[in-house]
């Protein structure tokens, strides 16, 4: 107890001496805390999107390798829009069943909800259709691509969708379907003509009012002009029918693949795709981005780790004689000892405490600089974590010099000229 | 000062120190038989190198001799193991060295308290503070009970070393050089105190110093030479010339 005392004096009254060590603790476990608390709290974020999101699903018709033959200038297909080929809108409740069906048995193959950390209890909710119609025809002497879908439908599967400008149609609370009239615009069709919110584009002879510009999506989306699916279904005369289904499957881990295969099975003439949304693509970019942080702040850190050992042992050896006085009023080899291994202790519990204050702060700095957005969630476990490696690096580094200098004899610690 | 009759307190017979280096050999000490008495003041001089740390280490059992005996109280502590060494030096031995530099962070009283943060004298309960205290003012630095060590002068630091070196109740003192870097006032007092332990407690001090002045004050001065004891004179009538 008494030996505890010395260590803790030592400390209290200079403390400037372990500045050097205190600071680099400090930092390296700010370092790690800040960036497990953003990438775990981003990865949450994340997943809860992921969990509200779901799977997207796309069902279009099929197009067979005769029907690719028969590609005349009405029916230009690319990987993301098909013309000339659809799906008719009465069989859109047969999908509809065929997809709860096999989403439903998948679920339950599966032993229900796959928990995932961090994420709460999730009912599925009945997911949303949203149609498409893909028409092309010509604007002030241009081709372009006319797509009518149904605005709040689309919305909530797009969920990543975001105006450059204008304002999405709402009434109080959500978005509606747009007016019989009203226009939305892909981000670049928009700048190749000139067309921004609150213009009006006449297509076929019909006006319409360009609402917003969406932002550019690296989608085929930014190319074209999308209009209410009714007129565009009378526009193309193809109603009862549509170009594209789209459906969010409203559940994390949804078995979306299950419902694909089944519903390629079942229903013909179509062809059902999945593709992990683009919130698993981030998330999946996420973890890319942490691990590589994680291993940069980890070689880092193992520099300044060594560093430590460097500035520890060089100020242990300027404590050279004190160690022989010690020695020589009595004290054992092992009580020096003690007397370093509690400073240090100390010491590592300080800095880690403060390194993880400091790193909760960091953590909330770089999630509004960076703009990460993800809502900050602190697990007492990193306290620990914080806590175990500042000790562990603060004690380390003076074990090793510590068991060296207490072997040196008494006589040895008064003649040799140690710096101080 | 005639042969006593009664056991010498410490005693070394025919005692060597060689140091064994990649270089060679060097024989710090040879062929040092001694003995000395409770209650006596006993300088060691010489010139550089003649051999008067390695000595004070190898009797106050910092050191082992490489050929002899050393005995305190009729028992060889030359032999014993360091555990049992460590346990010796907290009851027999006080040791003071030239620089002597108290603890930095602790205050002149801790620092004079020192050796009880590490063992407890068992037949002493309790007042040690008080007698720490006590301690202290006996050598002047009253007034200093509560200063830290750099806020004092250098023969400030060195009484402080004298009270932590007496806190414990040796049987012997031993003091490296204690005066070397004072001024005279400051090493007349130091080795007054000596004096006055010696004889009022029946303390033995070993001090070595370049200083003849204050080898003077001592019962016995010893004059080592390349390692060995070529003469042991009698302090009291140094200024006398002797047979
Ligand atoms: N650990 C050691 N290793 C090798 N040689 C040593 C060691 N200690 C002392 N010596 C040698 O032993 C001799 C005596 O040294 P010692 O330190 O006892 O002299 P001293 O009389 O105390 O000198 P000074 O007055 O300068 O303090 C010297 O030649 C010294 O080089
Ligand atoms: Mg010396």
């Amino acid at each position: 107890m008494k030996i505890l005392v010395l260590s803790l004096l030592d400390l209290v009254r200079r403390p400037r001496k372990n500045l050097m060590l205190v600071l680099a603790i400090v930092i390296a476990v700010a370092l790690l805390t800040s960036l497990s608390i953003v990438s775990t709290s981003a990865n949450t974020t994340i997943l809860e999107v992921i969990s509200k999101t779901g799977h997207t699903l796309t069902v279009r018709p099929v197009i067979t390798e005769r029907s690719a033959d028969d590609i005349t200038s009405d029916t230009l297909t690319t990987s993301e829009v098909v013309f000339g080929k659809y799906i008719p809108e009465h069989i859109i409740p047969e999908i509809e069943r065929s997809y709860d069906k096999a989403i439903k048995a998948g679920w339950e193959r599966k032993g229900g909800l796959v928990a995932r950390p961090g994420i709460g209890e999730i009912n599925i909710e009945p997911p949303t259709w949203a149609p498409r119609l893909y028409g092309k025809t010509s604007l002030d002497g241009n081709p372009v691509i006319v797509t009518g879908v149904d605005f709040y439908k689309e919305y909530f599967v797009r969920f990543w969708w975001d105006l450059a400008s204008g304002e999405w149609p709402t009434d109080a609370t959500r978005i509606r379907q747009a007016g019989e009239n009203e226009a939305f615009i892909g981000g670049v069709l928009s700048q190749a003509r000139g067309i921004g919110a609150g213009d009006t584009v006449t297509v076929n002879g019909t006006p319409f009012k360009v609402m917003g510009v969406l932002q550019e999506t690296n989608s085929a989306d930014d190319y074209m002009l999308f209009i209410p699916i009714r007129a565009a279904q009378r526009m193309f005369d193809k109603a009862g029918y549509v170009s594209l289904l789209s459906v969010r499957a409203m559940c994390p881990n949804c078995p979306v693949g299950d419902a694909m295969v089944e519903l390629n099975k079942t229903i013909t003439g179509i062809t059902a795709t999945s593709q992990l949304d683009i919130a698993g693509v981030q998330f999946e970019f996420f973890n890319m981005l942490y691990n590589f942080l994680l291993a940069v702040v980890t070689a880092t850190i193992f520099v300044a780790v060594l560093s430590i050992f460097n500035v520890v042992t060089g100020s242990l050896y300027a404590r050279t004689r004190e160690i022989g006085l010690l020695k020589a009023i009595g004290a054992s080899r092992c009580q020096v000892l003690r007397i370093f291994l509690y400073e240090h202790f100390a010491l590592g519990f300080t800095s880690g405490a403060v390194g993880y204050l400091v790193g909760i702060g960091m953590a909330i700095v770089l999630n509004a600089f960076l703009d990460i957005g993800a809502i900050l969630r602190v697990d007492s476990h990193l306290l620990w974590r914080a806590l175990a490696l500042g000790i562990l690096c603060s004690v380390l580094a003076v074990f090793v010099p510590a068991l060296k200098l207490t072997r040196i004899k008494i006589t040895e610690t008064f003649r040799t000229q140690w710096e101080t | 000062m005639q042969a006593t009759m009664e056991k010498p307190l410490l005693e070394l017979r025919d005692v060597a120190k060689v140091f064994r280096l990649a270089s060679g050999e060097v024989t710090a000490i040879e062929n040092i038989s001694l003995a000395m008495n409770a209650g006596e003041l006993v300088a060691l001089v010489g010139p550089s190198g003649s051999g008067k740390t390695t000595l004070l280490n190898i009797i106050g059992s910092l050191d082992r001799p490489t050929h002899g005996d050393v005995c305190l109280q009729g028992e060889r502590i030359d032999t014993l193991s360091e555990e049992r060494l460590v346990r010796f030096r907290r009851e027999k031995f006080s040791y003071i060295f030239q620089d002597a530099r108290p603890l930095r962070m602790l205050n002149v009283l801790e620092n004079t308290l020192l050796p009880f943060n590490f063992f407890k004298p068992a037949d002493r309960n309790g007042k040690l503070k008080e007698e720490g205290i006590e301690i202290i003012r006996s050598l002047g630095l009253g007034h200093r009970l509560y200063h830290m060590p750099n806020q004092l002068s250098g023969g400030e630091i060195q009484r402080v070393a004298i009270a932590r070196a007496l806190i414990t109740r040796p049987l012997v003192i031993l003091a490296d050089e204690p005066t070397a870097n004072l001024d005279r006032e400051n090493r007349l007092f130091v080795i007054q105190t000596f004096r006055n332990l010696t004889r009022e407690k029946g303390l033995t001090i070993v001090f070595s110093t370049h200083d003849l002045e204050m080898a003077g004050i001592a019962d016995r001065v010893l004059h080592l030479q390349d390692g060995t004891l070529v003469k042991v004179e009698d302090g009291d009538c140094c200024p006398c010339p002797s047979n």
